[in-house]
């Protein structure tokens, strides 16, 4: 039985129903995750707002 | 963590240079665009030059403006807020020069080569396989200079920008490797390893991610560090970064074959494709009211800084091309819209309002640190936002008429049943008011992105004498001593113990994990585009029933295989589609409709994705061979309105019969059953040139042109969608 048989046989709904349920187990995972950590990621969201050393030439007059 | 503080210097030297190169390559791009949108209601400017056709030049314009212009503002972007965010030099400085000559290299490569009909007509791909080789090559060089700064970095949370930019470079590698396999013919020349629908498939798989994973994901990463930077306020919602970023990598990655509504591609590939698309919308307007709500507090600064203006309508243009893209995808609405400047005028939106702005407004913001002195002129900075906003409403408004204008018009009846306007030309002339106004929209975008090179010009030569060295300082990362979740499995837990790993999986601890472990992260991330891709792909290739056969289509013969790939070197496919979609306007207007298995011997594809001309795959038998002569020799012969330009060179230019050989021999590798062309080859291509030619001259037409480019042409034309119409015919 070759591979092309085999997915012929299937289905095709499933090729979507699969990465759909995955994406949805995984998606509602991470919010959950998420909405635990707030004040962890809230310090994670100030890097960008470190500067580097020495004046800000962006900000002269 | 060790106590011992580190102080290093930045590499802004490679930022200022991936900078300039946007600016420049953004005048070139959108000069080429403002050319091309003037070719199409004054042809003339072609000159009757072949280098400076609407179908040649037209590659020209969107790879510089996606790898040229949006492909060097990524890479500024990368090497000023990687450095940053990750308190971290460059790996090598010797990577990083050699990523910015390489590329800028690449980009002479493609402006030298397709003007000259070098190209595999993949759209966004064009470039051939020499050059593509080039590209992996310094994106691996990219990869590892940012892989190996991420390794010695100062900094242990990963900040989402970072994770946008790894998506990007381990998703554009596999997009761009895939898609590009190819089997050279001769350094300038390669076939597809794909054939027809599934060619088709792999080049929208790759099209729509290239929009996803080169003008969407990176420029999310600088809108996540660069907003922040200009609004001197972190983003709204750090948490809704990271599911923006999930949902989004997850979601694009299905998302192409919405590209090929009522084609000949399986219609459950184009439905799902087409439901992934409208689910991007959720991902897609969360990052952008993120980025607007990143500026609470903030709003007043926006009426007299040029940066947030920049970014402010660069972030509404997202939401409203992200808007517009799962709408196109549906496809009802897909039906009227597709092959019309509908698409054209959300592909601008998106490109000169996302992409465009948000550069612009990184470059204005960058430009003080990066040269270390004032903005030359804040005032023309003001103006450039100005010009710019107002170019792309009038651009956009005025290809949204026409794209509207002409989808109607193809599809309109009157009232006994028959096609309203039969003539494809009547299309054509209706729109070039509005084509005409495109022209102004674009030439005032074009003086705005003018305006901005001269503005980092003169800023540029107001720099110190000596440019000081940008330091930083940072303890240097020990080994993690905090909390590492585990997965544990009781002994003598009620619970089995798939129960513990799905509890584990659904509370996400890993997830803390991976943030401060990118190769872990990189490579789930990398995972994901693999197995969603393979989820499409497999059962594309896979199932035969996807692609039946037609027992009367045949390979083309060795004059019409030369004479499509002179179509494909033209750029043929950049005005005219080759594919009836089995809707009545169109089996009306053009014949039977396109069938999977009419293509399996087409290496590439050449189904278009645009009508400024008719579609071509019944055109074969319509016209006598002369009819085609004349027509390529000057268009308005035949169609007096027509915008097609002239190919007169077709009749003057020798075909090169030495070269056939070569490539009906490329194809046999590939699979087609050539039988004995692939012993004579050259010799048939001249027996059929000589047929060709002959009745040329008994229907009055020139004589002695069995030796020149047009009869390989019109050879290959006649042989278009006629196989399906002969005699026995059946799957």
């Amino acid at each position: 039985m070759k591979l092309s048989d085999a997915v012929s046989a299937m289905q095709l709904p499933i090729f979507a129903e699969i990465p759909l349920l995955v994406f949805m187990g995984v998606f509602i995972g991470v919010a959950i995750h998420l909405l635990h950590r707030r004040a962890e990621l809230e310090d994670a969201a100030d890097l960008p707002l470190r500067n580097e050393l020495g004046p800000d030439h962006g900000q002269q007059p | 963590m060790s106590s011992e503080v580190e102080k290093f210097e930045y590499d802004d030297a490679v930022v200022r240079k991936f900078a300039f190169a946007t600016a420049f390559w953004g005048v070139v791009a959108t000069l080429v665009g403002l050319l091309l949108a003037l070719m199409l209601v004054l042809p003339e400017v072609s000159l009757g030059l072949p280098e400076l056709t609407f179908g040649r030049l037209r590659p020209l314009h969107t790879n510089a403006a996606i790898f040229a212009f949006a492909g060097n503002a990524i890479f500024a972007a990368i090497y000023y807020s990687s450095q940053r965010l990750l308190k971290a030099r460059m790996l090598s400085d010797a990577l990083s020069n050699f990523h910015f000559w390489a590329w800028q290299a690449i980009i002479v490569a493609a402006a030298l080569t397709l003007p000259f009909g070098i190209t595999q007509s993949k759209e966004y791909a064009e470039l051939e396989w020499p050059i593509d080789i080039a590209i992996a090559v310094v994106w691996v060089a990219f990869a590892v200079n940012f892989f190996g700064t991420i390794a010695r970095r100062r900094e242990r949370h990963i900040y989402v920008a970072i994770w946008f930019y790894m998506a990007t470079i381990i998703t554009v590698a596999i997009l761009h490797i895939v898609n590009n396999l190819a089997l050279p013919v001769s350094p300038t020349k390669s076939y597809s390893l794909y054939a027809g629908v599934q060619d088709a498939f792999i080049q929208w798989w790759y099209g729509h991610n290239a929009v996803a994973f080169f003008l969407t994901t990176p420029f999310l990463g600088l809108m996540y560090y660069f907003l922040p930077k200009a609004a001197n306020r972190p983003v709204y919602s750090y948490r809704l970064s990271i599911l923006h970023f999930w949902s989004l990598v997850f979601l694009y990655i299905w998302a192409g074959p919405h590209h090929l509504h009522y084609t000949a591609l399986p219609e459950w590939a184009s439905t799902l494709g087409m439901l992934f698309s409208v689910m991007l919308w959720m991902p897609s307007w969360g990052g952008m009211i993120n980025g607007l709500l990143t500026l609470r507090g903030a709003w007043h600064r926006v009426a007299e800084d040029p940066v947030l203006k920049f970014f402010v309508v660069g972030i509404t243009f997202y939401g409203m091309a992200t808007f517009e893209g799962p709408l196109l995808s549906i496809k009802s609405v897909n039906a009227l819209s597709h092959y019309t400047d509908w698409t054209i005028a959300h592909v601008h939106s998106g490109a000169l309002g996302w992409n465009g702005f948000m550069t612009f407004g990184m470059l204005y913001w960058l430009a003080p640190r990066i040269f270390q002195t004032k903005l030359w002129s804040r005032k023309l900075a003001e103006v450039h936002f100005w010009i710019g906003t107002f170019g792309i409403l009038v651009y956009i408004v005025a290809i949204y008429a026409a794209g509207a204008t002409q989808g109607l018009m193809w599809r309109a009846f009157d009232a006994t049943g028959r096609l309203a306007y039969p003539d494809f030309i009547e299309t054509v002339v209706r729109i070039l008011p509005m084509y005409w106004v495109r022209v102004a929209g674009g030439l005032l975008f074009v003086t705005g992105v003018v305006l901005g090179f001269i503005n980092m010009v003169m800023t540029w030569r107001q720099r110190p004498a000596k440019y000081e060295a940008v330091m930083d300082e940072a303890p240097a990362l020990g080994p993690y001593t905090g909390f590492t979740p585990k997965l544990v499995i009781p002994r003598h837990s009620q619970m089995t113990d798939t129960g513990h790993r799905l509890a584990y999986l659904v509370k996400a601890q890993w997830h803390r994990v991976w943030e401060r472990q990118p190769f872990k992260l990189a490579v789930w991330a990398g995972m994901d585009v693999v197995v969603a891709s393979a989820f499409e792909m497999i059962p594309t290739f896979l199932i035969r029933s996807n692609v039946p056969t037609i027992a009367s289509v045949k390979p083309y013969t060795p004059l019409e295989l030369v004479g499509r790939d002179i179509y494909v070197a033209e750029g043929c496919y950049n005005c005219h589609s080759q594919m009836v979609r089995p809707i009545r306007a169109e089996t009306e207007r053009y014949g039977e409709y396109s069938k999977p298995g009419e293509f399996i011997y087409d290496r590439p594809f050449q189904w278009g994705s645009r009508r400024i001309g008719p579609d071509l795959h019944r055109v074969g038998g319509k016209y006598p061979d002369l009819w085609h002569v004349r027509h390529m020799e000057n268009p308005r012969s035949t169609t007096p309105q027509s915008i097609m330009p002239p190919y007169a060179w077709l009749q003057h230019d020798d075909l090169d019969f030495s070269s056939i050989q070569p490539r009906v021999d490329a194809m046999a590798m590939l699979g087609v059953p050539y039988g004995q062309a692939v012993l004579h080859a050259e010799a048939m291509a001249r027996e059929q040139s000589r047929e060709v030619a002959g009745r040329i001259v008994s229907q009055g037409g020139p004589r002695h042109l069995e030796h020149k480019k047009i009869i390989a042409l019109v050879a290959y034309l006649q042989r278009l969608g006629t196989d399906i119409k002969k005699q026995g015919s059946g799957s």
